[in-house]
This record gives structure tokens, sequence and C-alpha cells, in this order.
């Protein structure tokens, strides 16, 4: 167990590395104006030159990469262009409206995808089972932000029964506002969790010790409940780790439409703005945060299953 | 399938293929969906009208707001005026371009790389594979964010090239790794083996006899892909990185729509049922060209 946990480890930290030199070689392959790219159209000669001897632009392409590593590796991301706030301190203020949000569509991709799939399952091709086939279809060939924008129109101006857009202040009223962000979020994931459980089943409810529980008479609602059910959990645990992973770096399209102040849509203004410390903060945090995901679902999944540490 | 038509005919895989697909009703609308909307993007802009120069006249009520679907114009118009329709149809041929010279990029590198690290194995194998590793962990979305700002700051030639660019070079991995699976297990068979004796080098070997039997599965993959670009293209034309004005791209539609939600609707409506309704065709035809070719997978 010790030498899997370390091989993880290891590789944890090369993804790591790989996603800050894949952004040191982008910065420097593509042929922009470092300079502009990284200020935009109107920097003064002065942030110029502060651009020039932060990004150590006058060295050598290995000086160059040896400052950008060794900066990041110290934990300093530097200070917006915008804003003049370090990176770092951005991030801090939006991780916690981005993890209620995650939190919430993950809860949502469960209650609502899990009981489909099972649904679809034991009632398989049949009519519950086609119309959750023509919805997951729907939820993932939908893009985010035209379910966004319908549940927009819908809940928000006709029924007017949930705020569009803002982040709430208070328990419930937190909670009023992150039901449309947290729906529009969801929808492609209650598609896949919901294909994932049925198949899942499908293949489960034909196992032996399923027929043995039926054989000695156990219902129907144990059989499924509690023998198939418990062992078709096992995929999600992964699904859910690494959504989580993803949804960290903020859920770009959808805190944008709802206003929710999060990651994703400090990064998207931050990319308008061509603010390019913020952008390579926010792709920083979120490769560590995936990162992280994955080495916790290898190990969680390598203690569950004992063939899984000796591949 | 019916049993008169296998009696009657030869029955060659491909026959059997075609008749399982035929059979398939998810299969024949997704194709259905496809052929009308590639026939809309090549013929529609002929005869579709104007999408981008601004109608005041017709276009707009005597206060100034988009009107709705009408007569001449059953999308109903934007609010410079512009028929929704002829946009619509003109963001088809944009869509479905850009989509296709990045599944083209997506699909070089994934076959190169597949069938190299399939054939290869070893450690060119192992290097490739953890290569895909390591991209497949990067943050997509934003990877496709970074990418495309990157490249419309670098000026190129075309207009449509970070777009295209950017969306090939972030979605080759599912292919590599399905295509290198299935050359490894086609690696040893019997013809590769006869091949080889007859003195054929691996170049030809990849080419000629190993690339065939993969062509099967680069149709689905590229298939059920091609919703994914264009799932993808739109969001890039969403927030503001897809193919600039005066291209109309459905993303940067239904963006522009969004300020009018409440007065005109059919802004967003007209461009996500067109991006919903594309995509669902792919995903159908992937499908069903999955179950067609290769059947063992069916549930």
């Amino acid at each position: 167990m010790i030498r899997f946990v370390l091989r993880r480890l290891v590789w944890s930290a090369l993804v790591v590395w790989f996603v800050v030199s894949a952004t040191f070689a982008m910065l420097t392959i593509i042929p922009a104006d470092p300079v502009r790219a990284l200020l935009g159209p109107h920097a003064t000669p002065k942030t110029i030159e502060r651009v020039r001897e932060r990004y150590c632009l006058d060295e050598d392409l290995i000086g160059q990469y040896g400052c950008f590593v060794g900066r990041i590796a110290t934990g300093d991301l530097g200070e917006s262009f915008r804003s003049k706030r370090p990176v770092a301190a951005i991030i801090a203020d939006r991780v916690w409206p981005t993890t209620q949000l995650a939190l919430a569509a993950i809860f949502l991709q469960l209650v609502i995808g899990v009981p489909l799939g099972i649904l679809a399952a034991i009632r398989r091709n049949r009519a519950p089972d086609y119309l959750a086939n023509v919805g997951a279809l729907i939820g993932q060939s939908a893009p985010t932000f035209f379910i966004g924008t319908l549940l927009v129109y819908l809940f928000g101006f006709r029924f007017g029964w949930f705020p569009v857009s803002g982040y709430g202040t208070g328990f419930w009223d937190r909670l009023h506002h992150l039901v449309l962000p947290a729906t529009t979020l969801a929808a492609v994931g209650v598609a896949y969790y919901s294909r994932v459980v049925r198949s899942e089943m499908i293949e489960i409810l034909g196992e032996d010790y399923v027929r043995t529980a039926r054989a000695k008479g156990l219902g129907e609602r144990a059989v499924v409940g509690r023998h198939a059910l418990r062992n078709a959990l096992g995929p999600l645990v992964t699904l859910v780790g690494l959504d989580l992973g993803v949804l960290m770096g903020g859920a770009v399209v959808t805190e944008s439409i709802f206003a929710w102040p999060g990651l994703g849509r400090e990064v998207l203004q931050a990319i308008f703005e061509v603010d390019i410390p913020l952008i390579i903060g926010v792709v920083m945090f979120t490769a560590i945060a995936i990162v992280l995901a994955n080495l916790v679902v290898d190990l969680v999944q390598a203690w569950l299953d004992p063939r899984i540490r000796i591949s | 399938m019916t049993e008169g038509a296998s009696a009657t005919r030869p029955s060659s895989p491909r026959r059997r293929a075609w008749r399982r697909f035929a059979a398939n009703r998810g299969a024949l609308v997704g194709g259905g969906i496809v052929l009308v909307i590639i026939g809309l993007a090549l013929f529609g802009p002929w005869f579709a009208g104007d999408p981008s120069t601004p109608d005041i006249d017709n276009g707009l009520s005597v206060v100034g707001a988009p009107l709705g679907p009408r007569a001449g114009a059953w999308l109903g118009s934007d609010p410079l005026g512009r028929d929704v329709w002829a946009r619509i149809i003109h963001g088809a041929a944009v869509s479905l371009e850009v989509s296709l010279v990045a599944s083209l990029i997506a699909l070089t590198l994934g076959l190169a790389i597949g069938l190299v690290a399939g054939y290869a194995g070893g450690l060119v194998d192992t290097v490739l594979m953890r290569f895909v590793d390591l991209v497949l962990a990067f943050p997509f979305l934003l990877l496709a964010l970074l990418l495309a700002a990157l490249l419309r700051e670098a000026h190129l030639s075309s207009a449509n090239a970070p777009v295209f660019i950017t969306l090939g070079v972030v979605s080759w991995t599912t292919m590599a790794r399905v295509i290198r699976g299935k050359v490894q297990s086609l690696r040893e068979a019997e013809f590769v083996h006869a091949a080889r004796a007859i003195g054929a080098g691996p170049v030809r070997i990849l080419v000629r006899h190993l690339l065939p039997n993969v062509i099967g599965v680069v149709v689905v993959l590229a298939t059920i892909g091609f919703a994914q670009m264009i799932l993808a293209e739109s969001v890039l034309s969403y927030v503001g990185l897809g193919p600039p004005p005066p291209a109309a791209t459905w993303g940067r539609m239904l963006y522009e729509g969004q300020a009018y939600y409440r007065t005109a609707p059919w802004l967003i409506i007209a461009p996500g049922v067109a991006i919903l309704l594309t995509v669902v065709g792919f995903n159908l035809l992937g499908e069903g060209l999955r179950d067609a070719l290769d059947p063992k997978d069916r549930r």
C-alpha cells in the first residue's frame, strides 16, 4: 500500500509540473508579443518594464522557464493586472462560492441521477427507461448556457420562483439563489449518472448473488435496494471525486449566467481582459484540485479493492 | 431485419451492418437530422437571405424592439432587425466548417499517436500513453479558453484558426487511447504476421493492414466527437472566443440574445434549439453506427 501511495504521489507531482510547463510553453510558443499578451494594448512603459522583469523576459528561454517555475513553486502567483490585488488572495475569495455551487450540483446529480438510473434499469425497455434515455440524450446534448438561459426565462421570469442572479445573504436566501445555477450545472451530470447507474444495475441484476437473494425469497425492494444498489454505487465514488475536482475550477458558463461570484466567472473576466497572471493562477489552482481529487479517488478505490494496489 | 432479406441476398458484414443500422430508429432519426443540417449549411446560404446587414425598417417595431416570428421571418428578427433564420443557416455553415477542420486535426493527431503507440509497444507506448494521461489531467475547458485567448492574440492568417486549432489540440486523446487498444489487440493477428513474413515494413503494415481494420472505430468516435466539437465551438462562441464577427455563430447569437430574454425569447430559443438538434443528431448517428458496426457492445 505504501508503494502504491508513493507511486500515486509522484505521478500527481508530475501532472502538476506538466500543467505548469505546458502553460509556460503556450505563453512562449504562440507568436504573440508576450508583453502585449500579458498586459493588453493599454500598458504604460512602467508596467511593461515591471512585467519584463517579473517574467525574466530579458533572459534566454531556460532562464525564463526557471523564473516561471520558480515563482509558482514558491506560491507566488503575482498580482492581477486589472485589480492590482495578489492572485492568491483573489482565488481565496472565490473558492467558497465555487465550493458551494459544486457541492449543490453534485448533490442534485446524485439525488436525481441515481434514482432515474435505477428506475430505467428495473423498467428496462419500457416507458420509464425510454423517457430516461431521451432525457439523458438531451441533457448530454444541450449546451449549459442554453439550459441556464431557459431556466432563467421560465423559473426566474415567467413564474418568478427563483432569483436569477447573485449570491444571497444568510442560509435560506443563499439556498434560494443556489437553485437555478445548481440545476443548470447538474443537468449534464444527471444525464451521465443515470446512464452509468442504469448499465451497472443491469449488469448486477444478472449476477448470481442477485438470483440467490431472489431465490431465498427476498422481496424485489430488498433485492434492488440492498443487494444490487450497494454494488452499483462503486463507480459513482470515482465519478463524484472527479466531478468535484473539475467543478472546483469553477463553472465558467454557469457562474457567468447567474453572476455567481466564483472562480469560473473570475477566470472568464480575466480571459476577456487578457489578465494572464490571474488566468495562470486559476489554471494552476484547478489543476491541483483535479490532481488531488484523482489522488483521493485512487486511494479510496485502492483501500476498498486490494486488486488495484497490486497492478 | 427480416428473414426474407437474408435469404434472397448474400450477406456480407457490410450489408449486415447496414441492415442493423436501418432497423435502428434512433440511428435513422440522427442520420436524418445530420443530413438536413449538412444540406442547410451547404445550400441554405444561397436562399436564406442576408445574415449580417442591419434592417431597421423591416425587423424592428416603431419603438425599436425586435419583431417576433411572423410571415416572412418565421424565427423573428434580432435587435438589429436581421432575420434570425438567415443567421441560423449561416451559423450552421460556420459551426460545421469549424468543427470539421477541428475534427480532422484531432483525428490526425489521435490516429497517428494511437497507431504508433499500439504498434510499437514497449517504451514508446508507455511514454505516449503517459503523455495522453497528462493531457487528460489538464482542466479541459480552462485549457481551451487559455489556448483560444492566446491564439487570438497571435493574429493568425485565418480568423477561424484559433478556434479550430484549440478544439483540435484539446480533443484527440480519446481517439488515441481507443485506437491504441485496438491496434494492440491486432498486432499479433495472423494477417499481420503474414504481412511481416512477406517482408512488409512497419509503415506498410500500419497503413495497409492495421488502418483498414480500425476504420469502423474511427468513424464511430469521429461522429460522436463531432457532436462534442459542435458543443465546444458553441461554448467558445458564447464566451466570445469563437469565430469573430461578422460571422454569425449560434453561441454568440445566444449570448447576444440573453439581454433580451424577457421581451424576445426567440433570440435564445432559436440558436439553442439549433445547437441541441445538431448535437443530438450527431450523437444518435454515432451511437447507431456503433451498434451497427460493433454489435457486441450493444445493451
